[in-house]
């Protein structure tokens, strides 16, 4: 498939700057992943992201959305096919809650009924009741509701890519949590690409299919999760991610990587159990708890289908190998060295369930 | 008190006179400084300048004003409401760029990033959130043009300032007392109808 965007050396030197705050940064994303930008602050990381929607123009480089140089498409064009999601929302505060969703409708020339029903739609998606928030300034909304219909906002005409900045940075812990598998949960269903920054390497873990590392708004390394924690690229990589820390590459990794599938176990009603899309940081919790029993691995609609044990869980922790095992289809090895700063596609994008020890 | 009982019809005929020549100058003047104050906003460096400019013009005495335009708009209504059209710039254009200035940046971003043109994010945007500073602006420019019409009389222009030039020159207290008593009344009724859609539109751009 076309790759949704690609930046070819980009780099962009702010007027009277003495250090360009991107610097030639090369990167291809899919159609349908979600990658995560993840840099300290001041590393460039929106300067980046504002130069595919053209909000900075790159003082070098090259920038293809959906197959069109940015510069040769018309900006109001380019930009009504790309939502944009900031950390302060920057909702119209005189606008109803329906008004400011129905803003890029408006400007396309939809008719009312097919954007109010839009509205309702999105706002169903957002679990915001329609009835409820519909005609709510944005004064009377709570900071995770403000953001949730930033999002609304964003995803209105149905754009095929959505770019957010830090979009959850400003919320409490809780808010933040729902938000990020809210977010999973759209995408899985909308099927968007999206390009998400954040400074958050935990949100990184819980959100990305593709994770690229920028620092001094330089690429320091691209790839999956996995790829970043076992075969990081520079020391830098090593210490942002954690990767010494093997509870993290539990948590990249879902039971489905790793189970045993199809062994006869007892059935889930009979004791605690966990979904092949749980992360093996929540899966060790469960085995702890059950002290290292194997555990029935169930699907999503509760149906067996594997069962884990604590060897599967130490394999992996040892160095990652675990996604590289022989036999598991449709993954990229494991340590993968060598794919440092090379943008890689993900047939299957890792997901991992947050339902820790689902029964 | 017979004056105003025998002169009824002149008193009414002044006030109206007062209130068109109001009316017309802030009509114009708010149609001259919005566009300006939008142009000025948008280029910083110019701000400075002009408003200290429109700024100069504020501090010149008005019968100064209206003496350096007699030659070229000659004595009557048209001069009069030029000088006070020149005088109500500064207030107007300041606040128009200050109003603009204030909008969240965010708010702004956010338009940018949906694709609206510098049109739509002026009219739907930017202007409805500046309008309380720019009514804020609208209603001491009224005041002060309603007051300084009264030296509108002065260079035949009409209005009540005649009952107090009359009054003045002719010793007659009742006419003075009546000039003033009217123009302070009317600057009142305006100045609190033009607070309300004040903090009508404060509330309305979500300022509370
Ligand atoms: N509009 C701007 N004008 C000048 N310098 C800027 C501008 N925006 C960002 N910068 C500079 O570029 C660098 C990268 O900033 P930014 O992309 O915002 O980083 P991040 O989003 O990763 O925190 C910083 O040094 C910042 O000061
Ligand atoms: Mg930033």
């Amino acid at each position: 498939m076309e790759p949704a965007i690609v930046l070819d050396r980009v780099s962009k030197t702010f007027p009277g700057a003495a250090a360009p705050a991107v610097a030639g940064c090369s990167l291809t994303v899919h159609a349908g992943e979600l990658l995560v930008v993840l840099g300290s602050s001041g590393s460039g990381k929106t300067t980046l992201l504002k130069m595919i929607n053209r909000i900075h123009e790159p003082t070098a480089g090259r920038i293809v959305v959906n197959g069109r140089d940015v510069l040769h498409t018309p900006v109001t064009e380019l930009r009504r096919g790309i939502g944009y999601v900031i950390q302060q929302v920057g909702l119209f505060p005189h606008q109803t809650v329906a008004q400011n969703i129905g803003t890029v409708p408006r400007i396309l020339g939809w008719d009312r009924r097919r954007i109010a029903q839009r509205v309702d739609f999105l706002l169903e998606l957002m679990q915001l009741p329609p009835a409820q928030y519909r005609d709510r300034l944005p004064r009377q909304l709570s900071g995770g509701e403000q953001q949730r219909v930033g999002i609304a906002r964003a995803l209105a005409a149905d754009p095929p890519i959505l770019l957010m900045d830090e979009p959850f940075g400003a919320l409490d812990a809780i808010t933040r949590a729902a938000l990020q598998d809210e977010l999973l949960d759209i995408q899985r269903r909308l099927k968007k690409t999206i390009v998400f920054v954040t400074h958050d390497v935990d949100e990184a873990l819980k959100l990305a299919d593709r994770i690229v590392v920028m620092e001094k708004g330089r690429i320091e390394q691209a790839g999956r999760p996995i790829e970043l924690l076992s075969a990081p690229a520079t020391p830098f990589v090593r210490r942002l991610l954690g990767a010494d820390n093997l509870l993290q590459h539990l948590r990249v990794l879902s039971v489905r990587d790793v189970m045993e599938p199809r062994a006869p176990a007892r059935t889930a009603e009979s004791g605690p159990a966990v979904t092949a899309g749980t992360n093996l940081r929540d899966a060790l919790s469960v085995l702890l708890q059950i002290r290292g029993e194997p555990v029935p691995v169930v699907d999503e609609a509760g149906a067996p289908v594997g069962q884990l044990r604590w060897e599967h869980v130490m394999e992996a922790a040892s160095g990652g190998r675990g996604a590289a095992r022989p036999g598991t289809p449709g993954r990229p090895a494991g340590g993968l060295a060598g794919t440092a700063a090379t943008p890689r596609a993900s047939d299957e994008p890792v997901r991992r369930g947050e339902e820790a020890g689902a029964g | 008190m017979t004056y105003l009982t025998e002169n009824w019809d002149v008193v009414l005929r002044l006030t109206w006179e007062h209130l068109y020549l109001t009316g017309l100058v802030l009509i114009t003047a708010v149609a001259l400084a919005v566009p300006l104050g939008v142009v000025l906003a948008h280029f910083r460096r110019a701000t400075t300048p002009a408003l200290g400019l429109l700024g100069v013009v504020y501090t010149i005495p008005s019968m100064a004003l209206f003496a350096l335009l007699i030659p070229v708009t000659g004595l009557g209504t048209k001069t009069a409401a030029t000088a006070l059209v020149a005088y109500s710039q500064y207030i107007l254009v300041r606040n128009t760029v200050a109003g603009l200035r204030g909008v969240d940046p965010a708010v702004e971003e956010a338009a940018r990033g949906m694709g609206m043109t510098g049109w739509q994010m002026l009219r739907e945007v930017r202007l409805p959130l500046a309008l309380p500073v720019i009514l804020a602006g609208v209603r001491v420019a009224a005041v002060t043009v309603i007051g300084m019409a009264s030296l509108a009389a002065w260079i035949n222009a009409g209005g009540l300032g005649v009952l107090l030039f009359q009054g003045l020159y002719q010793y007659h207290p009742v006419k003075m007392w009546t000039g003033t008593v009217l123009i302070g009344a009317i600057a009142l009724a305006v100045n609190r109808v033009l607070l309300i859609l004040e903090t009508k539109a404060r509330h309305w751009a979500g300022a509370g």
